[in-house]
């Protein structure tokens, strides 16, 4: 049972919002689209606030129509190469205080590297590997999200997996 | 089992999804053993990176607009490009200019025919209804008229001046002109008066 403060809608937004807010970062590449299809994600969060006919869990609801609005956001935008094509990866700054030890370790490069290869694959790809990885889902919570079989699931891991190890590789060859 | 496993197999027993043979291969194999946990340590790694903040976009990293432009422009110079062949090669003549040119056609052969054969330059004559249609025509003929041509032009204007026929301008006919015999254009410009 939600505890008093989460149960609001401003406590959920406040408990919900950095992740939602990741994920379309992670998942579209424009960070203006991204805090768009965010907004869109918390005005259907509200919608089914009213309803009462609330979700087990928010934070699964939250992820699945997250990921499902960027998919079709992805899908709808093709005329946005125009406006955001060849646009260069670079890290945002944040104070380091937010990064643990370990993240302050990492190369710089080789974090381009990953992004770089991140967004070179498939939006399905990139939604499977978030999905299993990120987020910690099972494949088989994947599959039943985004409607597809475990089998794909797993296809579309591996190449990911596959295509971000060899990245990672190369990056340390250099 | 002696082969090592494929990098698919590796990633599938990851994910717990692999037959008992493999298993005990990989509990059995130091180097599958090794390529396993450097699987796991890259996806932790990949995972971590990604876990960060997602890199911005930097506007002023991107293309300039020039170069944005040229598919484009490319694409508008391409159609224009096709729009003017096809008005410059495929287009077919109007039925005004089909007319016209027939009419050029015919009137040439005529002329031919009174040039080369004796016998039907009485044709050509009273094909010609204006003065100033014959008039251009023994102008056009010049030197090369015969006698017998001669007269009948000459009969053939007296006749139409008479009448107080509308002379009618034949562009393509002066077009075409040669040298003017002096006597022939005197008498011409005598009758016409």
């Amino acid at each position: 049972m939600p505890d008093k403060e989460s149960a609001s809608f401003e406590g959920l937004y406040k408990v919900h919002h950095p992740k939602v807010r990741r994920l379309c970062r992670m998942l579209l590449r424009d960070s203006a689209e991204a805090e768009e299809t965010g907004q869109e994600v918390f005005l259907k969060m509200f919608k089914q606030y009213q309803t009462e006919s609330w979700p087990d869990d928010w934070s699964a609801w939250l992820t699945r129509v997250t990921v499902n609005a960027c998919h079709d956001r992805r899908k709808s935008a093709w005329w946005k190469w125009w406006r955001s094509s060849n646009g260069e990866v670079q890290l945002a700054e944040y104070p380091s205080s937010t990064r643990t030890p370990e993240q302050e370790t990492l190369g710089r490069e080789q974090q381009i590297h990953i992004w770089h290869a991140f967004r070179e694959l498939s939006g399905r790809q990139q939604e499977v590997f978030v999905l299993r990885y990120v987020e910690g889902w099972s494949t088989e919570e994947v599959a039943k999200t985004l409607a597809i079989s475990e089998g794909s699931v797993k296809n579309h891991l591996f190449r990911a997996v596959h295509h971000l190890r060899k990245t990672l590789k190369n990056g340390d060859a250099l | 089992m002696t082969q090592c496993l494929e990098d698919k197999a590796l990633f599938l027993l990851s994910e717990g999804e692999a037959s008992e043979e493999q298993r005990s291969h990989l509990q059995g194999c130091q180097a599958c053993t090794e390529r396993y946990q450097e699987l796991g340590r890259d996806l932790r790694f990949i995972t971590k990176t990604l876990e960060q903040e997602a890199p911005l976009r930097v506007p002023a990293s991107r293309s300039p607009l020039f170069y944005r432009s040229l598919p484009i422009a490319a694409g508008v110079l391409l159609a224009i490009g096709i729009m003017w062949g096809e008005s410059r090669f495929w287009r077919p003549n109007s039925p005004s200019e089909q007319a016209q040119s027939d009419d050029i056609s015919e009137f040439l052969e005529q002329v031919s025919e009174a040039i080369f054969d004796g016998g039907n330059v009485r044709e050509v004559a009273t094909a010609s209804s204006s003065a100033s249609d014959l008039a251009s025509l023994q102008v056009a003929l010049g030197e090369n008229c015969s006698d017998e041509c001669r007269e009948l032009f000459d009969n053939s204007l007296l006749a139409t001046t008479k009448s107080k026929t509308t002379p009618v301008e034949r562009s393509f006919v002066t077009a075409r002109k040669r040298p003017v015999d002096p006597a022939m254009q005197h008498m011409v410009s005598d009758r016409a008066e």
